[in-house]
């Protein structure tokens, strides 16, 4: 929003790894998105079949685990959403107090922000590995499907690694405005 | 230093870190990391991170929020709101200021489908404007319009902040969703008295427009069935036990219904195309992108701050002091409005609730403890959308002022003042007379 109305001096366009970053991040965000979609058709297919055996009395009836599906599938597509998020500057933030400064220092408070955000992915991401290591030894299961719930963290993981490599490459591009002094990449659309 | 005291000093460090462009759910993950490893060490939050953020991820009302937000992504980008539109113009149009109330209408009506509010405003500002300008309505009432209009995006259920506000005081979505019914006709019929009331200052700034023939006009109304007919069904199976006893489906369920009803609408009668389509599920990525990394952020805050018992001293300590529980009430509101200034609304209602919440639960306002917590949420997701039309933020005042491309935002902004006026109305009415806002609830 910010950027709309206040001209600034247009922002450089991204780097090469800029550039495949936001393919990569953009591909697994619309994995999450198909995921997403899925669980839409699993719950309203679910939806659909109860009222179907109570309206025809006929032997079809809900999905069963949709729930669980529900669960796992959204947790992981939540996963696959943070890396464009974080890429694209969406991620909200008060603005009203530094809008006024000059680039060089808003990239300097970003810089800090990104950095603290790369230390709290690293170390999600390398728990989150211990946790998924301890779902395959202990082979937890689902309730209903016993579905592997291991592989469900798996999926997480990898995406919770292209966070932590997007968290990395946005310290850098933070990094790399307050050298050149000019906003780089996508402008915020989180800004407040 | 107590617990108390880390509990008042961590939040201190959040405003301040707030204050330095660090994003809110990075703000929060953040000082909340760092209060658990100073009230019980690293080891126990390690443990907390191994499966905590999968799971509170995997929270099965969690999953309510993506897909609304898919359902009012398919529905913007589709031809459903120039239906709403132009069916609410047939029926208004033809009085003074009377396209500007259809816009309002709209927008209310536009709710039932999208649970955001700057989405309402962007889409309905698309549609609305031009049509606006084009018959002679002044630029300061056709944004001001739109901008409070967009508004009804979060009051009409379904509402993405009312939602976040039943996870975090574990209440009932439904109920919460009943609740809000009365409070947002109210908004409407608030509005319309203030586009009238500007009217009557203004003569010529809003024009009547023709009257269409009576055939006409009812197959106009009758062309926004799809979005009636998709409200009805997500909204009487959601709320099944207020109708027949038993709820149909749970609000994940019905946010999957309705996103499947938007997408068939949209792909059908409304005329989208496979390339928007990609479009509404690369917005819901990154919207819900953000809103789930301020709820992990607002997870580990309030795992710390509950460790803290800082919430409850601070509800123990407002509870006993000699003052009207309304006077408490109204302090908690300006506080929203002067948040407001600042910050997006779920933001606001994810910093707040920990801390509000409590405090309003100890105090007697002579009603149950689920009234309570459905009367403050409804009061609560008023006013922090509030915050979206008043200055000096106002977001939707910049979308819409932004779609407009003519109109100054001193402009704007003087067009927004009489809705402001008769939101402080309304806001006077729900704090008094809680009954508004209970009315529906069994």
């Amino acid at each position: 929003m910010e950027a709309a109305h206040i001209a600034r001096a247009a922002p450089a366009p991204h780097g090469p790894i800029g550039r495949l970053l936001e393919g990569v991040c953009g591909a697994v965000a619309m994995l999450g998105g198909l995921l997403l979609i899925a669980i839409m058709l699993v719950s309203s297919l679910s939806v659909m079949g109860r009222a179907g055996s109570l309206l025809f009395a006929a032997r079809i009836s809900g999905i069963p685990g949709d729930v669980e599906l529900v669960q796992l599938g959204c947790a992981v597509a939540v996963f696959a959403f943070l890396p464009i998020c974080q890429l694209k500057r969406a991620n909200v933030l008060v603005g009203a107090f530094t809008k006024s400064l000059p680039v060089r220092a808003r990239a300097g408070f970003d810089l800090v922000a990104n950095l603290l955000f790369f230390v709290l992915t690293f170390a999600l991401a390398f728990q989150l590995g211990i946790g998924t290591r301890e779902k395959f030894v202990n082979h937890d299961t689902t309730m209903v499907l016993r579905f592997p719930e291991g592989w469900a963290y798996a999926a997480a993981l990898a995406f919770a690694w292209l966070l932590v490599i997007t968290t990395a490459y946005t310290v850098a591009r933070s990094a790399l405005e307050i050298h050149s002094n000019r906003a780089i990449g996508p402008s915020p659309s989180g800004e407040h | 230093m107590s617990n108390f005291g880390a509990g008042l000093v961590s939040f201190v460090i959040l405003l301040l870190a707030l204050g330095l462009r660090v994003p809110i759910g990075v703000a929060m993950m953040a000082v909340g990391v760092g209060g658990f490893i100073w009230i019980q060490g690293l080891a126990p939050l390690l443990s907390f991170l191994k499966t905590t953020p999968f799971e509170t991820f995997a929270g099965y009302s969690f999953s309510v929020i993506p897909l609304f937000l898919l359902m009012g992504n398919v529905a913007s980008g589709s031809g459903l709101s120039a239906r709403l539109f132009r069916g609410a113009n047939a029926l208004l149009g033809h009085h003074k200021g009377g396209m500007a109330m259809a816009a309002v209408g709209a927008c209310a009506a536009f709710g039932t489908i999208c649970g955001s509010s700057l989405a309402t405003a962007a889409t309905m500002g698309q549609v609305a404007l031009p049509q606006m300008r084009k018959y002679g309505y002044s630029g300061a009432l056709s944004t001001g319009t739109l901008a409070a209009g967009g508004t009804l995006g979060i009051l009409v259920p379904p509402s993405i902040p009312l939602v976040v506000y039943a996870i975090l005081t574990e209440q009932n979505i439904a109920k919460l969703f009943l609740a809000a019914f009365i409070p947002a006709a109210l908004a409407v019929i608030g509005f319309f008295i203030a586009i009238r009331g500007y009217i009557y200052f203004h003569p010529g700034e809003g024009p009547a427009t023709e009257k269409l023939p009576l055939t006409e006009r009812a197959r106009l109304v009758a062309e926004t069935w799809p979005v009636i007919a998709i409200f009805l069904i997500v909204f009487v199976g959601m709320n099944g036990d207020f109708f027949f006893g038993r709820s149909l489906f749970t609000p994940t369920e019905g946010a999957a219904v309705g996103a499947l009803l938007a997408s068939i609408a949209a792909l059908t009668v409304g005329g989208m195309r496979w390339r928007q389509v990609l479009g509404s599920v690369r917005a819901t990525a990154e919207q819900s992108g953000m809103i789930f990394l301020i709820l992990l952020g607002a997870e580990l805050y309030n795992a710390f701050l509950a460790r803290t018992n800082m919430p409850q001293v601070v509800a123990q300590w407002v509870s006993g002091l000699p003052v009207s529980p309304y006077l408490v009430m109204a302090v908690i509101v300006l506080v929203y409005i002067l948040l407001g200034c600042l910050m997006d609304s779920l933001s606001m209602i994810l910093l707040t609730i920990p801390i509000f919440f409590p405090v309003v639960m100890g105090l007697e306002f002579g009603l149950s403890p689920e009234h309570t917590a459905i009367w403050f949420g409804i009061l609560a997701l008023i006013v922090v959308e509030l915050g979206l039309i008043h200055p000096p933020v106002g977001l939707n005042v910049y979308v819409i002022q932004n779609i407009a491309g003519d109109v100054s935002m001193l402009e704007t902004f003087k067009g927004v003042v009489p809705f402001l006026i008769a939101e402080f109305f309304r806001v006077s009415l729900i704090i008094a007379f809680p009954t508004l806002t209970l009315l529906l609830i069994r």
